[in-house]
Formats: structure tokens, C-alpha cells, sequence
């Protein structure tokens, strides 16, 4: 089953009839893994580690080791192998260099996961009582400001985030980088999911295969700016699942090796289940320390936190389409069997909706004031 | 749909599916698990229920979902259908201490031994929807339920690994189910108690955090019992578990990340197996494209 309208049957009989004379495949049962755990600079020197690897790979291996499964090995790139530019769109920014085509959003790979590190400089320490409150970006900022609640107990005042850019960022001495490492994924240069059937985006083309894109990273998006930071990624990709630290103050994505394997286990147990769901749910899965309690980063888990995040935080399935009802099919509905059949993909932008679960109340305590 | 008709072919009626799994199981003296099982845990699984292996897992699957259990790890699990009808009828309460009343009664009622009740935490599902253009900053979220996780202590000792976790709808019916309590060796409860017995120590919590790295000696910590994830079975590796001082390692600058770190009464430092890189043809590097 797929998400349907007559202009969507009609359309999908004359692309199928088209395919049959071009070769091109209806399916994206390939999965893609990228993650770097050793970050070093330019010169392969003063490097760190994070387990990001461990991450992707218990979700990709999840999928494909399944008894009967129907996700086939897309790419794997660790560590060097995975260049800034394997996630920019060439048709987008006509560089020769970027290559996404061939590497993250590979035609046939419907399903993708990465694991990098990103970067939280949206942050402040000014506190505020209302949105309206802040007006004051500081370096790499701009404006509109949000107030972030400060999280439970005390929900009522909170700290100033603003707008910045999102980054992905491996390691500065990856053998073909062209942006010291450094993607920007709110810039419209990385799209995702581009097909013949979700047509071209944005000048991405119609060369893409990402249908479900999962990125774990620091600071991936933050409340109040969550349409301007991922719907750029979006060009034929039906849902992105992202993390979401929510208070400013430390919030963000820690290693959670166990994020991967609880993604896969959803399928592993119901392929008919909602691949949005899943994302937003797997936080269940986690172990409750893996990250500092909410609000106060401590031990004390009262009022919630952890479970691959430390602080207050959310795993955020996202999704844009063509109009309200596909979006929310999208969001809701898709299921892992459905995510590999690029006759689902997105067609247009129109409509975005997201589903979210929250590693404490955010229902009693919204995120901006 | 292949898949579907092959399971029915199988004929298993709803009733022989009900004689289900056998229970978890441990050394003697390890302090015990529990299941569900899929004859108790009410889920609405729909019509037309078959019992099947498939994909490793022991499956109950009906129209509206599927309950399945590990039959290596014991973790248990039901997932209904993205179009179930059970997803599609609100949340049962905006109370959350309700709710978790609620999961709490659930759970016990069906083996969990309230004397390894940890903490209870409260997860919030929400959803939004927008034109191009309107932020989610400017609507007002959906609330679509809580989830209450029951955390697991053993005399008194956290067990971050295990957790038993429920979502109900509107009508009491749980719209997710996922458990993993296995039963775990007796000593390394023992080493836990001893290793909670040092850090409470004042002569003795010197030396423990004079054997951790230099960088971590001021960091939040708590002694917990470590395990296996509930898919272990998936990485060809057998059941752990140990006795930790987890330290958190907090963020250090903007670009950085955050994790929690293990380690025994001597400082050496220990790993849960899906922290290790797993060794298999599957976790070879692809080879870039000449493209380029």
C-alpha cells in the first residue's frame, strides 16, 4: 500500500511505463552508514573519539543481519572515508567536487543513517522570560530569538537560543573534504531523496535515493527554529529523523550506541510499523544515563533526561510533502516495507509535520515561552 | 503481502499462539527477570492473530500489530501497524503521575517484582503540522500520550539497561509495550553492592577516583549494574554483565559530545558489547566511487 490520490495512480502509471524502457529501479532497500568516531585536525594530529561508529552500525547491521530481511548493503564510510562532501548536492551548488550522488543519497539506498559530531553555537546565557525577550545574537547568531524554557521544575523563565545554521562536522583530516569538514545542512546545499518520481527539488535533480534519513549529532535542531534548520534537507526524502536538545543550557545528543539497535529493532519486530514512530520512540530504548538528567545535567532523573541525551531533549521525526495529507501519511503512516518504494517519495513542499518524543514532560512543560 | 500469506498458510490459531513463550530463565541464584507474554499483555493485536518465527524473533502478529519476544535475550515487544485504529484514539491522560500509576499496575500484575522498581519516568509523544512557511514555534503541539518507563534497581542499584515501558490510548488499550528485565548473575549484584560499599567509603572513594581518568575525577557518577542490550543476540555475542561506576563524561566545548563511561573497582575501563565495533564482512568500508 502507498499513499494515494488519482493524480498519484495515473502519474505512477505513466512513470512505471517509463521505467520499463529505462531500467530504472522502483526500490531503495540499500542502507547507507556514515560515521566518523576519531576527529583530528588537518594534519591527522590532536585528534578525540566519540563512538559514532558502533551507532550506525548496530541500526545498518540491525537491518540487514534480520532473518529475511529486505534491506540490501548500501555504502559504509567510517572515520577518513567519510568526506564532507559525500552529503552535498552537486546539481545545487555545481561544484565537482560535492558528491552526494555517488555516496550518502545513492540512488537504490532508501534508507540512511549518520552518526558525526555537529556543533551547538546557537546557545546563550541570556535569560528571558518570553521570546520577545531576545534580541541580542551574539557571534554566528541571528535573529529570530526563542526563549527556551529552562525545563521542569521551573518552566516559567528560560535562555535565549537563536538562529544559526546546523552542521554536520567529521573529522578535518578525511581524505576529500573541500570544507574542512564542516556541512551545513540549513543552506540548501545537502538535499536528500531527489528521484524521477519525487521530481527535481530545488535544482538537486532527479538523482537521489534517500527515502528515511536519520542524522545523530550535536545539537541537531532546537526548538523554535526547526522549519528553517531541516526542511532545506528535504527534496523527495519522506521522513528525517533528528535529535533535539531542547534546554540551552547543555543540552544535546550524547553517544548512545544503543539509538541504532532500538531504530532497528522496530523493524526487526513489526515492518508494517510507522518508520516515524520508530525514530521518535527508539529514545525508549536507550538506558536512562545515557546522558545527564533534565534540567540540571546531574544524576538525579526526577524530572527526566537521559536516554541518549543529556538535559532535556527530543528525538524529532520530520517530514515535508506536497499537501497535508501526504505529510501526515508520511509522518504516521509510512512503514518500513513502504520506506524502501520510492513511489512514495515526497512531491512537493508544501506541507511539513513532525512527531516527537520528549525524554521528560513537554507536554506540561512546552519548549519556548 | 507474500510474507502474509505464508503465515496464514501456517494455520496456527489464535488459541495454540496462546500457549505461549516460555518464561525467562536464570542461574539459580541470579536474581530474576520477568515476561509479559503475550496472553497477558492485552495488546491489540487485531483479527486473524497467526504465531510465527520470523526475522529471529517469536511473533504473534494480527492485523493491527505484532507482539514478538526474543527467544534468546527475552526482551518483549508489540508494535501495531502504522494504520492500526488503536493509534488513531487520543491519549488515556494529560496526568502523567496517572499514567505511570497506571503502567506501574500494569507491570506488576504480570511479574514485575516491585522490589526491583527503580524510578519511573514519564517520555511525552507530541505532534505538529504546518504550511511552508509557519514554525512550530507558532502552533500549538499535539499531545499524543505518555509513555511511562519503569527503570530497574536491584537492591537499590540501578540497572540502566533493563526497562519496561507502555503507552495507553484513550480506551486503556497499550499502543506500544517494550520490556527487557533479564535475570541477572547474583555476583555481580555482589560486586555492585561492593562497589557501592567503596565509593560510599570516604578512605576508600580517594582511591576509586584516584584510578579514573584525570579528566573525569569531578564528574556526576553512580554505581549501577550493566548488561547486554535486548538485541544482543543480533551481535553474536553472549550475555554480559558487570558491576560500574558510570561516569559522565560531559561535553567539552561547542564541538564535542557527551557519553557515559564505565568502570570497575580497579579503574579499568569496560564496555557493553554494542559499544565495541562489530567485526564482519558487514563492517568493511565500501569503496568510494572512482566518480570523484
Amino acid at each position: 500500500m502507498m499513499k494515494c490520490s488519482s493524480f498519484h495512480i495515473a502519474s505512477l502509471v505513466v512513470w512505471m511505463t517509463s521505467l520499463a524502457g529505462s531500467g530504472l529501479a522502483l526500490a531503495g532497500r540499500g542502507v547507507t552508514a556514515e560515521a566518523t568516531d576519531v576527529y583530528c585536525d588537518p594534519n591527522g594530529q590532536n585528534c578525540s573519539s566519540i563512538i559514532c561508529i558502533a551507532e550506525a552500525d548496530n541500526f545498518r547491521n540491525g537491518l540487514l543481519n534480520a532473518p529475511g530481511t529486505i534491506f540490501t548493503p548500501g555504502h559504509r564510510f567510517t572515520n577518513r572515508s567519510v568526506y564532507d562532501t559525500d552529503f552535498v548536492d552537486p546539481d545545487v551548488t555545481g561544484h565537482w567536487f560535492d558528491n552526494d550522488t555517488w555516496n550518502f543519497d545513492q540512488a537504490g539506498n532508501g534508507v540512511a543513517y549518520v552518526c558525526l559530531h555537529g556543533t551547538c553555537n546557537d546557545t546563550t546565557n541570556q535569560f528571558c522570560w518570553s521570546s520577545a525577550d531576545c534580541n541580542s545574537p551574539g557571534p554566528g547568531q541571528s535573529l529570530p530569538g526563542a526563549c527556551i524554557g529552562s525545563g521542569p521544575p521551573f518552566d516559567w523563565w528560560g535562555w535565549c537560543a537563536y538562529y544559526a545554521d546546523r552542521y554536520m562536522i567529521t573529522t578535518a583530516d578525511a581524505y576529500g573534504n573541500h570544507y574542512g569538514g564542516w556541512i551545513d545542512y540549513s543552506n540548501g546545499y545537502v538535499k536528500w531523496g531527489e528521484t524521477p518520481n519525487s521530481g527535481g527539488w530545488a535544482g538537486a535533480g532527479t538523482n537521489g535515493g534517500v527515502n528515511f534519513g536519520l542524522l545523530s549529532n550535536s545539537c541537531g535542531t532546537r526548538p523554535g527554529f526547526v522549519q528553517q534548520q531541516v526542511l532545506p534537507l528535504f527534496a523527495g526524502m519522506t521522513v528525517l529523523g533528528i535529535v533535539m536538545p531542547v534546554t540551552p543550557q547543555g543540552a544535546d545528543d550524547v553517544d548512545a550506541p544503543v539509538r541504532g539497535t532500538a531504530l532497528s529493532n522496530a523493524y526487526r519486530t513489526n515492518p508494517n510499523g510507522s518508520i516515524g514512530h520508530a525514530w521518535a520512540d527508539s529514545i525508549v530504548g536507550i538506558p536512562y544515563n545515557d546522558g545527564g538528567s533534565c534540567p540540571y545535567l546531574n544524576g538525579n532523573y526526577a524530572y527526566g533526561g537521559g536516554r541518549g541525551i543529556t538535559g532535556c531533549g527530543a528525538q524529532l521525526a520530520h517530514t515535508l510533502d506536497e499537501f497535508q495529507s501526504y505529510a501526515l501519511w508520511d509522518r504516521d503512516t509510512e512503514s518500513w516495507n513502504q520506506a524502501v518504494d520510492d513511489g512514495n517519495d515526497a512531491t512537493g513542499a508544501n506541507w511539513w509535520a513532525a512527531a516527537w518524543t520528549c525524554n521528560y514532560d513537554c507536554n506540561t512543560y512546552p519548549f519556548t515561552l | 503481502m507474500k510474507q502474509l500469506i505464508a503465515l496464514l498458510m501456517l494455520n496456527v490459531s489464535w488459541a495454540s499462539a496462546l500457549a505461549a513463550p516460555s518464561k525467562a530463565s536464570g542461574a539459580p541464584d541470579a536474581i530474576g527477570g520477568f515476561s509479559v507474554g503475550v496472553e497477558m499483555a492485552e495488546a491489540p493485536l487485531g483479527a486473524n492473530v497467526v504465531r510465527t518465527s520470523d526475522m529471529g524473533l517469536d511473533k504473534w502478529i494480527g492485523d493491527e500489530g505484532v507482539f514478538a519476544t526474543n527467544p534468546v535475550t527475552g526482551s518483549e515487544r508489540f508494535v501495531p501497524n502504522a494504520n492500526a485504529p488503536s493509534l488513531r484514539k487520543g491519549p488515556l491522560t494529560a496526568d502523567a503521575e496517572e499514567h505511570n500509576r497506571l503502567a506501574v499496575e500494569y507491570f506488576t500484575a504480570r511479574g514485575l517484582p516491585s522490589d526491583q522498581i527503580g524510578f519511573v519516568q514519564v517520555l511525552t509523544h507530541m505532534a505538529s503540522d504546518g504550511m511552508m512557511g509557519e514554525s512550530m514555534q507558532k502552533k500549538k503541539a499535539s499531545f499524543e500520550g505518555y509513555t511511562t518507563v519503569v527503570n530497574r534497581a536491584i537492591e537499590g542499584i540501578g540497572v540502566p539497561d533493563s526497562f519496561a515501558a507502555i503507552r495507553f490510548n484513550r480506551d486503556g488499550m497499550p499502543t506500544m509495550i517494550w520490556k527487557y528485565w533479564p535475570a541477572i548473575p547474583r555476583n555481580v549484584v555482589d560486586q555492585a553492592v561492593a562497589l557501592r560499599s567503596a565509593a560510599a567509603d570516604r578512605g576508600q572513594s580517594t582511591g576509586l577516583t584516584a584510578r579514573l581518568p584525570a579528566e573525569l575525577r569531578s564528574a556526576a557518577s553512580e554505581v549501577t549494574i550493566r548488561h547486554s542490550d535486548f538485541d544482543y543476540d543480533t551481535s553474536g555475542a553472549g550475555f554480559e554483565a558487570f558491576a560500574s561506576m558510570d561516569v559522565h563524561q560531559e561535553r567539552a566545548g561547542a564541538v564535542s559530545r557527551a557519553r557515559t563511561r564505565h568502570f570497575d573497582i580497579n579503574g579499568r575501563e569496560l564496555s557493553l558489547p554494542n559499544q565495541r565495533a562489530a567485526q564482519s564482512a558487514a563492517t568493511l568500508d565500501s569503496v568510494k566511487s572512482s566518480y570523484r
